[in-house]
């Protein structure tokens, strides 16, 4: 009972109240557990750890301060030593910090432990290949390199001058993340939903929510692993979730009128440049180089024509789900380039799939 | 200042009202003073308190209601000013003064003042001893931070969920 609700009931018969009434009352509540004599009878540790039992919003008070005060790294570190003390500041501490989208505070750091990098390695391999790699930072993980994908660039058949063709084996992400409910490993769940959702509308102008909408349903009508027809060796049918996600460009279509290559960036790639790309999910049927570093084999035919509408999408089978750009990388000005990316790379995964676009060798350009 | 066991409440120009702690002590402060707390406001505002009868208040003792009436008695004239917008930088720079001498303090003491401060509905020394002990918290490790206030010892299940959580963000502490 709170004293307000004390004094309130003491208050209705005040007047009429003795101090020996008053004391048989308290006595008969057993409330006054705050009253000194309790507290000299207590053994000293006991008196100490009643910090342990602070009531939940009085804690709450303790911690929003402490939260409002720590905004960056390393004080932040105050925060989440706090959800470490007992389960329930634990609780607390959970309830009181938002992410960071919403505060721009970060505080339990998901984007640092998944994927985890800190140090990105760009390796060029034969003509036309790099992979990159990282060093894991997450303290759960033995430290060591590990691949993150593999981008293949094939030389197209116009020789230097044209579209080129680009493949990327994503080692970190299974084909199976652009399934429905697919999942990237590590990744906090409850982000990927939104993300999916939402991550191209933050750039504002391009992506209208219907084509994004469009997309998300094509995605959901035909799923990948129908397609896993024994193309790739050594995968039985259990195992091609298993199977990394591989990534290709959309082809560029040529233009008659222009004479030209074109590709829709939807107002984001204003310069025309042969480090332009667009990543779509590769059909997996495609035998993906699976890690294997030789120049990639010849993909599918490409989609030249134009594309479909969406609603016919259903009935074109292989080509419809994988229309939903990934990632897209272009030129807006000199040495000046735009780079989208969704789910489900990383920005790290992203950045460094867009890095390989500079690489100059010989059968690139 | 508080008066312990002073009789009747008339004899000054302001409007004095008795407080009796759970130990049965009684305190005679300023109307105005006590008002601070939003619990007694209402009883004040009723009338309550005046004469002989005093408000009992059965959740604090003598020793931390002389704090907290301390806190009420310095606190009160900005009180009134409705946040004392016209208070000169030296009033607010004394009051500032008063509030950093007046938490620093035993922890123990500090735990008693939150939670009459807490049952009495006093905002503002509610919201100082929060922020001290924030500030107690402030740089030190979960066991640190047991430890600073008097834990007992952690379950084995709990120094289990402790360790997990050491693993996780352990660099963090580095």
């Amino acid at each position: 009972m709170s004293s307000r609700n004390m004094v309130r009931d003491l208050r209705e018969s005040l007047g009429n109240i003795s101090k020996r009434n008053f004391e048989v009352r308290i006595h008969h509540r057993g409330k006054s557990l705050g009253s000194s004599s309790d507290m000299q009878e207590e053994p000293v540790v006991v008196q100490q750890s009643r910090w342990a039992s602070l009531p939940p919003e009085l804690l709450r008070d303790v911690m929003e301060r402490l939260e409002e005060d720590e905004n960056s790294w390393p004080s932040r570190k105050d925060v989440v030593a706090c959800a470490s003390v007992c389960r329930t500041w634990r609780d607390i501490c959970k309830d009181i910090v938002r992410t960071p989208e919403f505060c721009s505070k970060l505080t339990f750091p998901v984007s640092l432990k998944q994927p985890p990098y800190n140090a990105g390695r760009l390796r060029s391999q034969g003509l036309a290949s790099r992979r990159f790699s990282s060093r894991k930072v997450s303290p759960k993980v033995p430290t060591g390199i590990y691949p993150i994908a593999e981008v293949n660039y094939e030389l197209n058949v116009l020789g230097t001058r044209g579209p080129r063709r680009m493949q990327c084996t994503m080692h970190s992400i299974p084909a199976s993340a652009v399934e429905p409910d697919g999942v990237v490993p590590g990744q906090p769940k409850e982000l990927f939903p939104r993300l999916f959702e939402e991550s191209f509308r933050s750039m504002g102008t391009s992506f209208s929510k219907n084509s994004i909408a469009d997309s998300s349903m094509d995605l959901s009508s035909c799923r990948f692993s129908e397609f896993s027809g024994g193309g790739i060796m050594d995968y039985g049918d259990d195992a091609d979730k298993e199977s990394p996600l591989v990534l290709r460009n959309k082809m560029p279509r040529w233009h008659e009128q222009l004479q030209c290559w074109c590709l829709n960036f939807r107002g984001r790639v204003t310069v025309a440049s042969v480090k332009n790309f667009q990543l779509i999910a590769s059909v997996p049927t495609q035998p993906s180089c699976a890690g294997v570093c030789v120049p990639s084999q010849p993909a599918p035919p490409a989609q030249m024509q134009p594309q479909c509408p969406q609603t016919q999408a259903s009935s074109s089978s292989s080509s419809c789900s994988h229309d939903m750009v990934i990632l897209q990388f272009g030129k807006v000005a000199k040495d000046v380039y735009t780079m989208d990316y969704r789910y489900p790379l990383s920005a790290f995964q992203a950045f460094a799939i867009c890095l390989t676009s500079f690489d100059t060798k010989l059968a690139c350009e | 200042m508080a008066a312990p066991e002073s009789g009747d409440g008339n004899n000054g120009a302001a409007r004095m009202v008795t407080l009796i702690s759970s130990d049965n002590t009684r305190f005679e402060v300023e109307a105005a003073a006590a008002s601070l707390s939003q619990t007694l406001q209402l009883t004040i505002l009723d009338g309550g308190g005046g004469g002989g009868d005093g408000i009992p208040l059965p959740n604090v003792d003598s020793a931390t209601l002389s704090k907290v009436l301390e806190y009420c008695i310095k606190h009160a004239p900005a009180a009134a000013n409705g946040g004392a917008p016209n208070a000169t930088a030296v009033d607010r720079a004394e009051l500032e003064r008063f509030d950093n001498e007046f938490v620093n303090i035993d922890q123990s003491v500090l735990y008693s003042l939150i939670m009459a401060a807490h049952n009495l509905e006093i905002e503002g020394l509610q919201s100082l001893v929060a922020k001290k002990v924030a500030d107690m918290i402030k740089g030190k490790s979960p066991m640190e931070i047991r430890r600073t206030l008097g834990f007992p010892d952690p379950t084995p299940e709990e120094q289990a969920e402790m360790n997990a959580h050491m693993l996780e963000y352990g660099w963090a502490y580095e």
